[in-house]
Formats: C-alpha cells, sequence, structure tokens
C-alpha cells in the first residue's frame, strides 16, 4: 500500500510509524539494525570487483573485521569506475547516475554515484519521512495530504534533489510548481521565479529548497512591496483572494508591510545546504515557518533529518552505515597524509563534540568506509524534550579544507590560488576561512601584498576571477544577489611575523582561529 | 386496526435498526468511510423518523412528512458520496457537489411544499398528494442510485475491488433503486417498501463492511449488534403476532379486552420457544459463524494430534487443518533445527524455490518473538522500525510466500517453530478469531512438536553417523533393500569410496586431525552431489554413495566430479601439505548386480582396483571387466605406469642429490642420512617394511630445499629468525613433491617428522614423544648427527665424542631417548667404519 492510499485510509498512526518509525528507537536497536545492515551490504559488494578493489580478497566477516581491515576512502578510489560507468564492476544494476559537482578532481568537475532500485526505495522512504516531519508539530502528527502544492526548488536530475519528484510518484501525487516536466527545461533562476510565481496564484503548502534561496525570495518580495513594483496576481482559489484581501487590508489600511507568510500559509519547509542554520531565522520571520533541515549528499542520499522540535538531526538507522573521526584527528589527517585516523560508532558519541563522518552505503552502494568531507557536530545524546533517543547532530560544514558557501560552491585552496594569479595581485602570503557576518556565511581571505593597490580593488580583481573560474560563485551573486567576499589586507611581514613569533605552521584554508588572530595581531 | 396500521412499526423497526447501525459505526474507528456512512445512517433515520411520526401524530403529519422528506432528499447524495470514499474514487467530486446542490435546492423547495403538498389518514389510509417537485426528486434519488452502483462496479470490473467484497451493496442498492421505482406506482408508494428495502440495504451494507473489515468494529459493539439483531427479531415476530391476533379478535368477535391477547401471548411466547434456539442460531452463524466452525476444528485437531508423534505428520496435519479452517493460499512451517537456523520444514509448494531459505536466530522476525510478541502481521513487519533491519533477500521471501500473518510455535519460553500463512484464498483479511483459532492451534501444537523433534532427532541419530553426520551403514543398507525390492528408481548407481592412505595422514597429524579430515570429506561428498544422492559413512575412513536415476558413464563422471573436489579441496589448504585423496568404485544398478550383495561386492571389486592402479581414482565395475578381458593391454599399462613412476623416483633422487651437492658441506648428506637410519632401524627392531621407508626417508628428507632460495640455503652466517621461519618451510614443501609418487606416499609421515622434538618444541606441527612415528625419531637423530659431523662455514665439524656428547645430552629433549641409546652404542662400537659415509669424518 503507497503513501497515498495510506493517507486516504486516514491510517495516520501506520504512516508515522512506517516513515518516521525511527525516532522511537534507542540506541541499541539503532546499532542492530546497522550492523545487520553492514553484513548485507558487505556480501553484496563483495561480489562485485569494485566490492573486491576496495575490501580486498578476503571477505570481512563482522563488524569489527570490517573496520580493521577495510580502509578509508574517499572518491579517488572509485572515481575509475565511477567515472567511466563500468557498470560490470558494480554490485548492482543501476537505476540512475546521480551527479554532483567536484572540485577535488584532476580531470572531471563532476562526480557520479550509482543507485541501484534498492538505494531508490530508501531514498524514497527518507525523503517522506522528511516532508511528513516537515509538516509536523509533534509526534504522530502531521498535515502532509496527497495533491498537496510543492514549490520545488531544488536542482532537476541528474542531481540528487531532482530525484525525489521522480521517486514520489509511485507513493504520492504532489502539484508541482512549476511542474516538473518544464521545471526541467528552465534556470535555476527561472525555476524559482516561475514555482514562486504559481505560488501566489495557487497558494503553496510546501516548499524544498536551499535555505539561501528562500531568504532571497523572501527579500524580493518585500523589495517589490517597497518599490511598488506592479506585477498582477491572479489568485485562483478563493483561500487566495480571502488572503490577498487580508494582505490588501494590512497595506493599505493598517500601513503595515506585507511579508511572503501574509499571502502563503506553508505546511512544511524543508531546507537544505551548508547555511541553513544561519538562514532559519530569516526564513521564519519571512514565511511564519521554521524549515527543517535535511542532511545528505550525492554519496550518501537522505542521511539524517530534523525534526518538528528543530533540536537537532537524528540519522536515518538504514541509510548509511555510520562512523565518525574525531575532529583533531580529521585535521591531523589532512594536514598528516601518512595518519590513518580511528573512527567512532554512532553509538560512541560524545555530545559537543565535533566528527568527520565516515559512511558505507547500505542496499547496494558502492561507497565503503567514505570519507564524505562533512563535519557534524553531536550537540546532544538524546532529546530528552521530544523523547528521541537517538543522538542528535548538527551539520556544521565541510572538512577543513573546503569552504562552502550557501550551499551553492565550494572553494578550495586551489581555486583561491588561481583567482589570486589570474588578478596579477602580487600576493606575499594568504589565508581564507569561512565566517558568519550577521548570520550570513562569508569567505574572508586575509592577505599580504606588494603594490599599492587598495583593500577595495584587490576584492573586485578576485571577486571577479573567483567568478570566472567558479560558475557556482558566480550563481552567489546572479541568484542570491550577495556579495559573500570580504578581504582584509595585511602588512607586508605580517605572516613572516606571525611565524616567526608563533613559531608553527598554518594551513591556508579554515585555519584555526587563534592562527587568525596571530596574524592580525602581527599585522598590528 | 388494519394490517396498514400495524404497518406503521416497519418505519419505528427501521428508525431502530438505524440506531443499532449507527452505534456499530460510532463504534468502529472514526475515519473517513465511517463518517460518510453514518451520514447517510442519519439522513435514513430522519426518513423512518418521520415515516413514523407522521402515522402516529396526525395532527402534524404533514410537518412530519416534510422531515420524512429531509431525510429522502438528502440520501442519494450521502449514499453517492459513501460510494466515493468506499471505492477511493477521486475525480468525481464534482458530481457530489452536484448532489449535495441539488439536495439544498430540494430540500428549500421541501419547505416551500413544493414536494408534499398535504399529508393525511383517511380509514386507516395514508394520502399525501405531491408537489411539482417530486418527480425531480425521484428522477435524481433514482439518477444518483445508478451513479453509486456505477462507482462500485467500475471498482469491481477494473478488479481494484474483489466482486464478493462488495456483491451484498451492489444487492442493497439494486434493492434500493427498485424500491425508489416501486413508490412510483401510488398503490404501492403508499406502502413503507421503500423503508423496508432501505433498512435491508443498509443491513448488507454493514454486514459488508464487517464481513470484509472495511472497518475495524470493537468486539463489544459486534455483541451489541448481535444481541440488538437478536432482540428486534424477537420483538418483530411478538408484535406482529399479539396485533394480528387482537385484531382478529376484534374483528370477529368484536371483544376489545386485553386478556384474550394476553393468554395468546403468552401462548404465542410458549409455542414460539423452540424457534428462539433456531434464530438465536441463525444470528451466531451470522457474526460467530467461525467461532462455531472453530470450536469443532479445534476439537478434530486435538483428537489428531493425540497420535502423532512424527513431526512430518504433525506438520501436515496442522497444514491441513488450517488450509481447512481457514483457507489461507499458502502455509509454511519452519521448525528450529540442530544448527539453531530455522528452515522450512513443509509445504504445500514443494517445488517452491523459498524452502531453501532460512532464517538465523538473529533475524529481526525471529528476535520479535523472541521478545515475548504472538504475531506478526505483514503490516507490522512493513510499518515498525523493528524490521527495519530486514535484508532485502528477506523482505523479498516475505514478499515471495505473500506472508500475511506469522505465528511462533513457542514451547515454554523458546522458539521451536514458526507458521507462516499467506493471504486467504477469500482475500479477506484475517478476523480475530480466526487469529485466535490459528493461536490455539499452534499452542496445541507446541508441545507435540517439541516432542515431535526429540523423536525425529532420535530417528535422525540412529540412522545417523555421529562424526559426519552422513548417513550411517544401517541405513545404507536398509535404504539399499528398499530400493532394489520396491525398484524405487529402475536404475541407480552405488559407489565404495575409501581415503587413500588414511592410516598415514592418522599417524601424520593425528586422530584429531583424521576425524576433521572426515568431517571435510563428508561436507565436501555432500557439497559436490545431487540433493537427492545418498551419501553415508560406511565406517572407518569408507564412504558410499547411493545415486538414484544414473547409470554408466553418468555415474563415473559424478563420482570422478566428487574425486576432484576432494583432491582441490585439501590442495587448497594452505597450512600444512594435507594430500587426501579418494578411490571409488562404481556398481549400477541392474547390470552390475541385482542383489545387495552383489551390487557392493562389485562396487568394492571396483575400488580396490582403482586402489591398485594407483589411488586417486574412480573405476566403474563394468568397466574392470572390460580390463579382465583386455589382459594385454592391463599389463602394458601396468608397465607403463611403472616405468613412469621409476623415471620420477629417479628424477626425485637425483633432486635430491642435486640439492645436497649445492654446497660442499651439504654434499652427500642425503645418501649419509639414508645410510645411517637404515643401520639404527636394522638394530632397533625395526621390520622391514620400516627399514624401507628410513631409507628412502634418509635420502629424500631435504628435497623440499628446492624450494628454498639459494640466499638462506648456502648462507654462511646464522640464519635470522624470518629465514628460519622460510627454512621450515621446506618440510611441506618435500611433501608436496613426494605426494604424486603413489609409492613414495608412505615415506611422508616420516619426512615429515624429522624435525620433531621428542619434547614437542619441533616443527612443523609441535608433536611430541610417542606421537612422532618411529621412523621419524630415528631421521631425526642420524638427520642430527650428520650435521654434526659437518664442516659449517661458522664452525668446523664436531668430533666423533663430541657429537655422541650432544646426542646424550639431547636425550628426552630433542631425541627419543631409547633410539640415542642405541644408535650411540652403535657408534660406539665402531660400526660407523663398515658403513660407506660420503665427504665426512
Amino acid at each position: 500500500m503507497n503513501l497515498q492510499e495510506m493517507l486516504r485510509k486516514e491510517d495516520y498512526d501506520k504512516i508515522w510509524e512506517k516513515y518516521c518509525g525511527f525516532l522511537d528507537l534507542n540506541i541499541d536497536e539503532f546499532m542492530q539494525i546497522q550492523e545487520r545492515l553492514l553484513i548485507e551490504q558487505i556480501d553484496i559488494l563483495y561480489k562485485s570487483k569494485i566490492g573486491k578493489k576496495i575490501m580486498g580478497e578476503i571477505k570481512p566477516t563482522t563488524l569489527s573485521d570490517f573496520r580493521n581491515r577495510v580502509p578509508l576512502t574517499t572518491y579517488e578510489d572509485y572515481a575509475d569506475v565511477l567515472l567511466n560507468q563500468k557498470e560490470d564492476a558494480l554490485p548492482c544494476k543501476t537505476v540512475y547516475w546521480i551527479k554532483t559537482t567536484w572540485k577535488g578532481g584532476t580531470q572531471d568537475d563532476m562526480k557520479q554515484a550509482p543507485y541501484s532500485q534498492n538505494m531508490i526505495d530508501e531514498h524514497t522512504k527518507s525523503f517522506i519521512a522528511t516532508l511528513i516531519l516537515a509538516t509536523s508539530k509533534k509526534k504522530g502528527e502531521f498535515s502532509l495530504r496527497a495533491k498537496d502544492k510543492f514549490l520545488y526548488g531544488m536542482a532537476p536530475l541528474p542531481y540528487l534533489t531532482g530525484l525525489a519528484p521522480y521517486v514520489l510518484k509511485n507513493e504520492i501525487e504532489f502539484e508541482y510548481m512549476p511542474p516538473i516536466k518544464d521545471a526541467e527545461s528552465l534556470g535555476f533562476r527561472e525555476r524559482n521565479k516561475v514555482g514562486f510565481e504559481l505560488a501566489l496564484n495557487k497558494g503553496v503548502d510546501l516548499f524544498f529548497g536551499l535555505s539561501s534561496v528562500l531568504v532571497k525570495i523572501g527579500e524580493e518580495f518585500i523589495s517589490r512591496n517597497s518599490t511598488r513594483e506592479k506585477k498582477i496576481i491572479k489568485p485562483k482559489t478563493f483561500k487566495m483572494k480571502m488572503k490577498l484581501a487580508k494582505a490588501f487590508i494590512k497595506k493599505y489600511i493598517k500601513k503595515q508591510p506585507i511579508l511572503p507568510k501574509d499571502l502563503f500559509n506553508f505546511k512544511g519547509i524543508i531546507c537544505a545546504g551548508t547555511d541553513s542554520l544561519a538562514f532559519r531565522d530569516k526564513i521564519d520571520y519571512y514565511f511564519g515557518k521554521r524549515p527543517l533541515e535535511i542532511y545528505g549528499g550525492t554519496e550518501i542520499t537522505t542521511a539524517a533529518v530534523e525534526t518538528w522540535g528543530h533540536s537537532g538531526l537524528t540519522f536515518f538507522p538504514d541509510v548509511n552505515f555510520l562512523e565518525f573521526i574525531p575532529e583533531k584527528d580529521s585535521i591531523r589527517s589532512i594536514r598528516d597524509k601518512n595518519f590513518i585516523p580511528k573512527t567512532l560508532l554512532f553509538n560512541e558519541l560524545e555530545a559537543n563534540q565535533k566528527y568527520e563522518l565516515v559512511t558505507t552505503k547500505f542496499r547496494g552502494g558502492v561507497f565503503v568506509r567514505y570519507r564524505v568531507g562533512d563535519m557534524i557536530e553531536c550537540v546532544s545524546l538524546e532529546d530528552k524534550v521530544y523523547n528521541i533517543k537517538l543522538p542528535q547532530i548538527r551539520y556544521i560544514d565541510r572538512i577543513s579544507n573546503i569552504i562552502d558557501l550557501a550551499g551553492f560552491t565550494r572553494i578550495t585552496e586551489t581555486t583561491i590560488e588561481q583567482a589570486l594569479k589570474l588578478s596579477q595581485i602580487d600576493v606575499v602570503n594568504w589565508v581564507a576561512c569561512k565566517e558568519y557576518d550577521k548570520n550570513e556565511p562569508k569567505l574572508h581571505i586575509y592577505l599580504e601584498a606588494r603594490g599599492n593597490l587598495n583593500e577595495l580593488t584587490i576584492k573586485q580583481k578576485i571577486h571577479e576571477h573567483l567568478k570566472q573560474l567558479d560558475s557556482d560563485y558566480l550563481n552567489i551573486e546572479q541568484l542570491l544577489g550577495r556579495d559573500l567576499l570580504k578581504i582584509t589586507l595585511l602588512k607586508l611581514g605580517s605572516f613572516e611575523n606571525y611565524l616567526f613569533s608563533s613559531n608553527s605552521l598554518y594551513v591556508k584554508i579554515n585555519p584555526s582561529r587563534e592562527t587568525i588572530r596571530g596574524i592580525l595581531a602581527s599585522s598590528r | 386496526m388494519g394490517i396498514l396500521s400495524f404497518l406503521i412499526f416497519i418505519p419505528l423497526i427501521s428508525a431502530i435498526c438505524y440506531f443499532v447501525l449507527l452505534l456499530i459505526l460510532l463504534g468502529s474507528r472514526n475515519n473517513k468511510l465511517a463518517r460518510s456512512y453514518i451520514y447517510y445512517i442519519i439522513a435514513m433515520i430522519i426518513w423512518s423518523l418521520g415515516s413514523f411520526l407522521m402515522k402516529i401524530d396526525l395532527n402534524h403529519s404533514l410537518f412530519w412528512n416534510r422531515i420524512l422528506c429531509v431525510g429522502m432528499i438528502s440520501v442519494p447524495a450521502l449514499f453517492y458520496h459513501f460510494t466515493l470514499v468506499l471505492t477511493g474514487l477521486t475525480n468525481r467530486k464534482h458530481v457530489r457537489n452536484l448532489g449535495y446542490l441539488f439536495t439544498l435546492g430540494l430540500l428549500a423547495g421541501n419547505f416551500l411544499g413544493l414536494i408534499t403538498t398535504d399529508a393525511y389518514m383517511v380509514n386507516d389510509r395514508f394520502y399525501y398528494e405531491i408537489g411539482a417537485l417530486a418527480p425531480v426528486l425521484a428522477i435524481y434519488s433514482i439518477y444518483y442510485s445508478i451513479l453509486a452502483l456505477s462507482n462500485i462496479l467500475k471498482k469491481v470490473y477494473t478488479n481494484e475491488i474483489p466482486y464478493h467484497r462488495v456483491k451484498w451493496i451492489i444487492f442493497g442498492i439494486t434493492l434500493m433503486f427498485l424500491g425508489g421505482l416501486l413508490n412510483i406506482i401510488p398503490t404501492i408508494g403508499q406502502y413503507p417498501f421503500d423503508i423496508i428495502i432501505n433498512t435491508f440495504n443498509a443491513i448488507f451494507i454493514v454486514y459488508s463492511i464487517y464481513r470484509y473489515k472495511f472497518l475495524e468494529i470493537r468486539y463489544i459493539v459486534k455483541r451489541g449488534l448481535s444481541y440488538s439483531l437478536y432482540t428486534l427479531i424477537l420483538s418483530s415476530v411478538y408484535i406482529f403476532a399479539i396485533i394480528g391476533f387482537q385484531q382478529l379478535v376484534i374483528r370477529k368477535i368484536g371483544y376489545e379486552g386485553i386478556t384474550p391477547t394476553l393468554i395468546v401471548a403468552l401462548i404465542i411466547v410458549l409455542l414460539f420457544q423452540p424457534f428462539i434456539k433456531y434464530i438465536q442460531g441463525f444470528i451466531d452463524k451470522l457474526f460467530y459463524r467461525e467461532t462455531l466452525n472453530h470450536k469443532k476444528t479445534l476439537k478434530d485437531f486435538s483428537q489428531v494430534i493425540n497420535h502423532i508423534l512424527d513431526l512430518k505428520d504433525l506438520t501436515e496435519a496442522l497444514i491441513k487443518t488450517i488450509n481447512t479452517s481457514i483457507q489461507p493460499k499458502a502455509v509454511y512451517i519452519l521448525i528450529e533445527q540442530e544448527n539453531d537456523y530455522f528452515y522450512f520444514y513443509n509445504n504445500l509448494k514443494l517445488n517452491n524455490p523459498v524452502k531453501k531459505i532460512q532464517l538465523k536466530h538473529d533475524n529481526p522476525i525471529i528476535k520479535w518473538f523472541k521478545k515475548g510478541e504472538t504475531l506478526l502481521t505483514l503490516g507490522i513487519i512493513e510499518n515498525s522500525p523493528t524490521f527495519t533491519g530486514l535484508w532485502a533477500e528477506e523482505k523479498q521471501l516475505i514478499h515471495d510466500l505473500k506472508a500475511e500473518l506469522i505465528i511462533p510455535v513457542r514451547h515454554r519460553e523458546k522458539i521451536s517453530g514458526l507458521l507462516i500463512l499467506s493471504e486467504k484464498h477469500s482475500d479477506e483479511a484475517y478476523s480475530s478469531d480466526e487469529i485466535d483459532l490459528i493461536q490455539t492451534l499452534v499452542n496445541n501444537t507446541a508441545v507435540v512438536v517439541e516432542n515431535a523433534k526429540m523423536y525425529e532427532i532420535a530417528k535422525q541419530q540412529a540412522i545417523t553417523d555421529g562424526l559426519t553426520k552422513l548417513y550411517n551403514h544401517r541405513y545404507f543398507h536398509e535404504l539399499l533393500n528398499e530400493l532394489i525390492n520396491n525398484n524405487r528408481y529402475g536404475v541407480f548407481s552405488v559407489a565404495m569410496i575409501d581415503i587413500d592412505l588414511f592410516k598415514f595422514y592418522n599417524d601424520l597429524y593425528g586422530h584429531s586431525a583424521g576425524d576433521k579430515a572426515l568431517v571435510k570429506i563428508s561436507k565436501v561428498l555432500k557439497e559436490n552431489t545431487r540433493e537427492n544422492d545418498i551419501v553415508v559413512r560406511y565406517g572407518g575412513e569408507e564412504f558410499a554413495i547411493i545415486l538414484p536415476i544414473i547409470h554408466g558413464q553418468n555415474s563415473y563422471k559424478a563420482i570422478e566430479k566428487v574425486r576432484k573436489a576432494v583432491e582441490n579441496s585439501f590442495n587448497r589448504v594452505g597450512t600444512f601439505s594435507e594430500f587426501i585423496t579418494i578411490s571409488a568404485g562404481v556398481a549400477n544398478y541392474p547390470q552390475d548386480g541385482k542383489t545387495v550383495e552383489s551390487l557392493l561386492e562389485h562396487a568394492d571389486q571396483a575400488m580396490y582396483a582403482a586402489k591398485q592402479s594407483g589411488r586417486n581414482k574412480v573405476i566403474l565395475f563394468s568397466d574392470i571387466d572390460d580390463d579382465v578381458n583386455n589382459n594385454d593391454e592391463q599389463l602394458n599399462l601396468h608397465e607403463l605406469q611403472n616405468s613412469i613412476k621409476s623415471a620420477y623416483l629417479s628424477s626425485i633422487y637425483a633432486l635430491a642429490a642435486t640439492i645436497d651437492a649445492k654446497d660442499r658441506y651439504t654434499y652427500g648428506h642425503s645418501e649419509n642420512v639414508s645410510k645411517l637410519a637404515v643401520l639404527l632401524a636394522e638394530n632397533s627392531g625395526f621390520s622391514e617394511k620400516q627399514i624401507s621407508i628410513v631409507k628412502n626417508a634418509g635420502l629424500l628428507h631435504d628435497v623440499g630445499k628446492i624450494g628454498i632460495p639459494e640466499t638462506i640455503l648456502t648462507k654462511r652466517d646464522k640464519l635470522t629468525d624470518d629465514e628460519y621461519q622460510v627454512m621450515k618451510n621446506h618440510v611441506d614443501i618435500a611433501i608436496t613433491i613426494i605426494k604424486h609418487v603413489p609409492n613414495l606416499i608412505e615415506v611422508i609421515p616420516t619426512i615429515m617428522c624429522h624435525h620433531e622434538r621428542y619434547d614437542g618444541l619441533g616443527y612443523p606441527r609441535g608433536i611430541r614423544g610417542e606421537h612422532i612415528p618411529i621412523e621419524g625419531r630415528c631421521l631425526c637423530i642420524v638427520d642430527a648427527f650428520d650435521a654434526m659431523m659437518t664442516d659449517r662455514p661458522y664452525r668446523k665439524a664436531l668430533k666423533i665424542e663430541k657429537a655422541l656428547s650432544e646426542l646424550k645430552e639431547n636425550k628426552g629433549k630433542q631425541f627419543d631417548p631409547i633410539l640415542v641409546d642405541t644408535f650411540v652404542s652403535l657408534i660406539e662400537d665402531g660400526k660407523l667404519e663398515e658403513l660407506s659415509i660420503v665427504n665426512r669424518y
């Protein structure tokens, strides 16, 4: 029985149990599921060429055997098979090849991951759980219904975010805005624009997109109001007509500004993207609904989801086998390539500690002990308020050698080096890190340069070349209208002084706060 | 009071019926279906009560008539709405909304007097005058009844709803439609046929809802419903009988007193008493039919299982009972077996591939029951997070089995089996009564299952070899007799299999390793034979296989496959150079023998022929006959084989000598060891065969050094630990070389042991004392002696006295004390001079 039939029968308790029942598991039950599915996955994967390549000729039979014997992997370990789509090396038949950008590749700038039917089924289940949780105010109660109007702001296939409408088709019918067929022929900006116009006319129940995009929509809505730009809204439903009338009263009689929440009554907002946490207050302000954050990726699918209490994300037990590298070991392993960090299991996490995530994809996936490149924080070992007996996590950021901006782009050391080179600035030394300014993420480059260029000129030059080099970075300006670059020009000799006084080396990307303070102090 | 006057009770009875139905629905789960039906029932109550009150409260007949019309007008759209919810049709909401619009219009028209203009009673006869909108109402009602019917028929036509689940609803709607038509005929329309018919329709619907689980009805409501129906039938009968009699008395006698009525009432009650039982029976049958059948089922089953001890019979009886009483499409029984797996013990579809799938104890399904749960449904498996850990393969199994219901066979706290039921033939859901029955049946079975399992195990043990778990000698003979006496297969083959040189294997590795080898061989035999082949441990190191429906070259091929599998499986072992092979003789029934004795004798003969012709081979009895007939060829073959062996042997000896000759220190070592070993053996009471063994073993003991890197072999300094580990491998390598020469296999244990120490600190196996074959202990002493007498890069050769003193010092440590004493005295007696020792002394 699919979700729509269950909704028709009003089997709400069963729906909750089926999709969100994992929230009632305790840590032991969670681990039992993890271990059991890991054994299944080893068995499936071991029969394939790629499995033997990664795991070695001797099949691991127990969890400890697996962790002792199988090395930690990165995309490079799979690149040959996956980028060439070598089906015969895979454990299962691929139904979809899902792609994403990859800045780590030497030739290709895309990563590809094969999705088997079982993986898709599992992804569908987790995505439905996300939709249910997004529309829930408390445990067991949710307002998701068939034919809800769904403003779908995410990238289409072959990106993972574009998979959901296809896989949800067999489970539940939504009115996508714009319709999926139209959406695929539209660009990112256009798609969101058309979707939003439709939402204004018909009303909207659900949103799934980047949090930064939703904030942008909110800001544009207000600016359009204030500039008195005339856009004819033709509400098609009685409900929307009433809302428009109320908004009219608010604006012209009460003389108050209209916010999107005056016109929309979202049942649920689902946000993905690195800086969801930073944007969520703004979304709440504009849309009157706190967004529900999900965490996932091409290699790991939908891995974790927030709940109605917004107190942290909970991992799905049946999507990936989870291991965690403590933060200090993760940083050490980035700096020292010979250092092999040890992992912890989900039941070994400690509250308020940060970890790098390592996953093994279940259900016939290919990634084994895969370093996803994401840092998470365990915010608590359980959610006592809402009685979730599993560790609650937050997605923090990419691992420290990558700077992710608003979920749009990932800036690496190479990108910045190239931009500096192209801008022909005589740079002596530099470091870059991600910082937050009034809840907005910023790429902050601290640099020391010869010549008479001022900070503003340097910034303009670097900004222009970053846009040339990285189309995603360009999108931040074009789509969000945001300037996320910040430059601090340091006195000549600052880095040398810092090295001399601190006698310690530093990394170029995301050095520690102490290092930044030290460099700034040396500049003074 | 005429017949019409007591017909006025019909609407009242209908209203009571509807109230009961309302009660049921309020007692069921509150969902869309229940709600939509409740509105319909409320409209029917208004209709019925309006009709009743219209005829009772004659002063306000018109008013009540209009109330009646409220119900009548509301019914079509509400009923149409109900069918939409029932069928799940979502694209006809506009028709529903139009219906409601019509309803509103007609309701307005009703209170404006456009449906009925007047209603009154004249001479017990009720009259009403219809208004302008009445035909519209009639057409609208009929039209919506047809639409409602089409909603259901459409779903039946497309097979989305099985006909039998909605047949009563279809029947009810048809009646409703006819009832509506009857109203058009005024002479009939004055009677409350429409209400009677609608009441039946409502009962049919509620019966369908109950019977086919459209709604879950609580037990208490079910009881209430059955009692209500019982009371309703009885009351109706009494009321009609008594009022009818009273009318008769008034008409015929003119007496209006109550006494005769009371007397008649009493008589009726008494007369009717026997029928009460039948009415109760009818209602019980309607609501508790299953329960009644279940009692009988349980009784019959209890009687049956009391006489059963055999697990197969028991499971068959259980399956049969469940099939008869519940009628599922399939029943499967999984029984826990010795190795803690749950296997499909029995099912109706023996060819079904899923029977091979097994559940382990850590399976979430088994764990679920271990937690004390008594029932598992497909819904729970699909929805509960407990089953998130199920493997895709296990989910597929549940899907393949169409498992709807799983019930544990629990004996005390232990889960000893599982009963899996697929969906029912009728596609209906399992009722709680049926589940109760199955659980009771299973509970009754549990103890018997446990006993039957014990009996089964005992039976199995009686025919099973304890070590290898293969069938034993006794079963083999029983089965063979049965096969021949009953001519069960027409043709079959018997293979007698003997492990080659198993005695040496035991000597070499010990009896514990020998047992392990037997178990391993058994496994290989099982894995490399067909499912129906019977593999038997005949005794000691002998096995037998019965291969049904196979003969001639096919039987040869089948056993040759087994032989190769044994050879490969032992060759693959890395730690030691195990050298187990088998020889087999095959005889075919009936051409090689028509009795058990002749068949076995011929298979044995073929096996001995295989042994004699070099072992590790399979020979068909029929081929021996050919060989006998071709003696010359046999002779030539034998000669050829001997010459090959001889050539091989010479090569190995040459090889050994070459290794010795690699450096000047070891030159002649093997030959010296051989001679010294013979000297010691002859003076220690060894048999001729043992002397021959030590002689050959001496010559060949270092042949394995061919596989050791020359840098290690000729190293002038002392070996490092790692190099020493490499050097130790020469023993294994020696055996790998020698085992291919059939006549030299007997020297293997001796070579294998020439570095074992008496105190157990030697290699490769670290065996001690008497566990080391005496030939090996002998070789160990003479090998060490010759080595001490040789110059080494790091030391000069020891003098004889010093070498002998070393031997004596290590008596009981490295060397066998008795053999050392013998050897020392032999040397001291000057026997060494009598030997032509090379490159020494």
